[in-house]
């Protein structure tokens, strides 16, 4: 198209006009998630008191009835018994139910159950609200059932960081231990399957557990760190294994996603030796649980050291904070210098990135966490949306992994109300 | 916010440069040619990366690739070109086939880029497309500076293969090329076969190649070769750093750029929006060309055959090129819509050649025969 030189001019100065506008456009409208910038004080949030020091057995409670038939339906109670230290307005009870493992091994696994006293304020119950807690350990005594309304246990952080608040605004919540964290059992730390029929089954046998006090139309899903690999699990796995749930949301809250390739083992090898020692206790966790599920498949010789072994062997008995001690000093000492790539293949079927989820899935992400790299979670739902979820992301600029529980529940309770609602979610795709 | 001002300067930029840059020669180049072939570059690896990319479907993939753009430059100028009248049926179906391709490919080409730019800047993709988009037309309508921009364009395009094959062979596993350890579904040969003929069949439809070929068929296939190169390289390290295979949408893929320092972000996000706007401005500029084809009414006072029509055109090519940007269809919807319209711009075409001949024949058989001694 031969313009006249004057034409051109005119035109030039149209397109520098329409050049700053849409920069200003393209600047105002940069991805900011971001319902509030203030955050919690760390100092106040980042306490051992709730990341779980004291290591509670929970008695015989947590032994099976014997003679279990193998068929028992998952879901099924088979024990039950209130928790007399529950705090004033609270009813709280731990309860054993049916599950299965990865492979679809019958076991039996260990929940809380937590309502607030008195009338639900619907007529048809409270909403159940399935609890997926963080990181606490990977062995018998680490769950959260044990003893969650006392300072330092392995549930403490996840009862006054997440669950209360959770009551407080009129839900059910039922908050399993994860296999192997009450019963004695096939460890799942971050095994997709396994961590998935744990919720969905504790979901089932609440259900079945308070039958009179539960809304069965309203449900949803929320987990913290490993318990937001565990909700988008158990959101992955639900329609195939329990489609019966009507689960209306489900939000993942740092949730430990991680992308599985060869640059994940040049960022466990690369990762500095200082303060590894939770970095390596939450690896020998789930690799021990991938090999533990996949028999054969892998030989935790090749990822650790003699020493590393050991440390690991200290995982299976003691809780996070137990394993990180067994793991403090040089990362070298614990890791293999050549971690063999097979590890990938399970990371792979470990991970639920690669479908389209059923459910509205809502994702906050602390963007001064350093225990799940933030990064990640904003790919993964890129990655999602992509794949045609419903996603809501929201970023709390100065929110570490703890804090983000603070910072973020008012956000997360008004999503839940609002799905809770039936109203439709408000996606921030278009922008992602 | 540095990469939203650096995206929008070189879009500025570029839009400048060609409104008041320097006037192009006639003789097409490498460079240009290279421009007008990386439509079908991107989205013969987007299909395959749709549908889950190794190292034999990336052999697929460029081959195609290289296939459809030989077919495309050496096929000729179709007849429904040769002419400025209104063009009723089968040839005017042939006009809006081509022209409807062309805008398809330069859509791909601002999905491929708006997604590239937002995972490394946290832009928002679809301001970023329409951003990319304004340019585009801008580019179309300037119309100047082309041979230096591509030149640039293919500059770019061969260091940033170089350099992610290089960051696939330090930072990836170059072993899993062979053997990927994160698998996707294998490719079956019926598969195989129907995508090749699918891009194939959309590079003998592709116009900016059907009228710039014929000029220099040598440059044609060297276009053809360096398309395929650059794209097998860059897919190659893109491989080699995921694992040896991956599947779009990826959280794999996704997850590098977020992780890439801000000036790396900054430059990767400023070089594919140049190549962006110069291959989609490219596309509307060849779509807009076939709507003067198509409708001469719609030419500006002054212009002659293959020139361009009004301004107001380019902006809507540019308006339908963003939606479907934002109707984010999937790399293997596209192929499959795109190779459905070129297989009815080839009917069309071949109706229109045939019944040209028969008025050809006619018109010899009514000529007076001239008595020869």
């Amino acid at each position: 198209m031969e313009l006249s030189p004057r034409y051109r001019l005119r035109a030039a100065m149209v397109t520098l006009i329409v050049g700053i506008i849409m920069t200003c456009v393209l600047g105002v409208t940069v991805l900011n998630p971001s319902p509030t910038q203030v955050s919690a004080p760390h100092s106040l949030v980042d306490l051992p008191e709730y990341r779980g020091t004291k290591q509670v057995t929970g008695g015989d409670f947590y032994t099976p009835p014997a003679n279990l038939a193998g068929d028992l339906a998952p879901g099924t109670v088979l024990k039950s018994e209130p928790l007399a230290d529950a705090p004033k307005g609270i009813s709280a009870s731990r309860i054993l139910y049916a599950s299965q493992t990865a492979g679809g091994v019958k076991h039996v696994v260990s929940a809380l159950f937590v309502v607030r006293t008195g009338p639900a304020a619907g007529p048809n119950g409270r909403p159940l609200i399935a609890v997926a807690h963080g990181t606490t350990g990977n062995a018998p005594g680490c769950g959260v059932s044990q003893a969650p309304f006392t300072r330092g246990s392995t549930g403490f952080g996840t009862w006054s960081q997440v669950i209360s608040g959770l009551v407080g605004s009129g839900y059910a919540v039922v908050a399993t231990d994860y296999s192997n964290m009450g019963v004695a059992g096939m460890p799942d730390y971050l095994t997709m399957q396994g961590e998935a029929h744990d919720v969905l089954d504790s979901m089932r046998a609440a259900y079945l557990f308070a039958p009179g006090e539960l809304d069965t139309s309203k449900a949803a899903i929320i987990g913290h760190s490993q318990g937001g690999h565990a909700a988008l699990s158990a959101a992955y796995e639900a329609p195939d294994y329990a489609p019966e749930l009507s689960i209306k949301g489900v939000a993942g809250l740092a949730p430990a996603i991680f992308p599985p390739a060869p640059l994940l083992i040049k960022f466990v090898q690369s990762a500095p030796d200082e303060d590894a020692s939770f970095f390596l206790g939450f690896i020998s966790y789930a690799i021990n649980s991938w090999s533990a599920n996949n028999p054969g498949k892998l030989d935790l010789t090749q990822f650790f050291t003699p020493k590393g072994m050991a440390a690991l062997k200290v995982g299976e008995t003691e809780c996070l904070d137990g394993t990180a001690k067994a793991f403090a000093g040089p990362k070298k000492d614990f890791i293999q210098p050549n971690i063999p790539t097979s590890i990938l293949a399970l990371a792979q079927e470990n991970f639920p990135i690669y479908n389209k989820y059923a459910y509205p899935i809502l994702i906050q992400q602390g963007l001064e966490d350093t225990s799940v790299v933030p990064g990640v979670n904003l790919a993964f739902a890129r990655t999602s949306c992509l794949l045609g979820s419903d996603v809501t992301l929201e970023t709390f600029p100065q929110d570490i992994h703890s804090s983000l529980l603070y910072t973020g529940q008012p956000e997360l309770l008004n999503w839940l109300n609002d799905r809770m609602a039936g109203k439709p979610n408000i996606s921030n795709c278009g922008g992602l | 916010m540095v990469i939203a001002v650096l995206l929008g300067v070189v879009a500025t930029a570029v839009a400048l440069l060609a409104l008041l840059g320097n006037t192009n020669d006639r003789s097409v180049r490498i460079s240009q040619l290279f421009v007008y072939a990386l439509p079908l570059g991107i989205l013969a690896a987007g299909y395959a990366a749709d549908t889950g990319i190794n190292l034999m479907w990336a052999i697929v993939a460029a081959v195609s690739a290289m296939a459809a753009i030989l077919v495309g430059g050496l096929l000729g100028r179709a007849p429904t070109m040769q002419d400025e009248t209104a063009r009723p049926g089968a040839a005017g179906l042939n006009l809006v086939c081509s022209g409807a391709i062309s805008l398809g490919l330069g859509a791909i080409v601002l999905i491929w880029a708006s997604h590239l730019i937002s995972a490394f800047s946290y832009l928002r993709g679809d301001v970023v497309s329409i951003v990319l988009a304004l340019a585009a037309v801008a580019f179309a309508v300037g119309g100047r500076s082309e041979v230096g921009l591509s030149r640039t364009v293919l500059v770019v395009a061969i260091i940033g293969a170089i350099a992610l094959l290089g960051v696939g062979i330090l930072a990836g596993d170059i072993a899993g090329l062979s053997a990927p350890q994160v698998p996707v579904p294998p490719l079956s040969v019926g598969e195989a076969i129907a995508y090749a003929v699918g891009v194939v069949i959309i590079g003998a439809g592709y116009p900016a190649l059907r009228i710039v070929g014929p000029e220099s068929r040598r440059n044609v296939i060297v276009a053809a070769v360096l398309v395929a190169l650059v794209g097998f390289v860059t897919v190659l390290g893109i491989l080699a750093l995921y694992g040896g295979a991956f599947q779009l949408p990826s959280l794999v893929i996704n997850a590098l750029p977020v992780y890439s320092p801000p000036i790396v972000s900054g430059i990767i996000s400023a070089l594919v929006a140049l190549v962006a706007i110069v291959v989609a401005g490219g596309a509307i500029h060849t779509a807009g060309h076939y709507v003067g084809l198509a409708h001469p009414g719609l030419l500006t006072p002054s212009d002659r055959v293959l020139s361009s029509p009004r301004l107001w055109i380019y902006m809507a090519l540019g308006a339908v090129v963003v939606a479907v940007v934002l109707l984010a269809p999937t790399p293997s919807w596209l192929v499959f819509l795109l190779a459905a319209l070129g297989v009815v711009n080839l009917l069309a075409e071949w109706k229109v050649s045939a019944s040209r001949s028969i008025s050809a024949d006619e018109e010899s058989a009514n000529e007076p025969v001239t008595a020869t001694n």
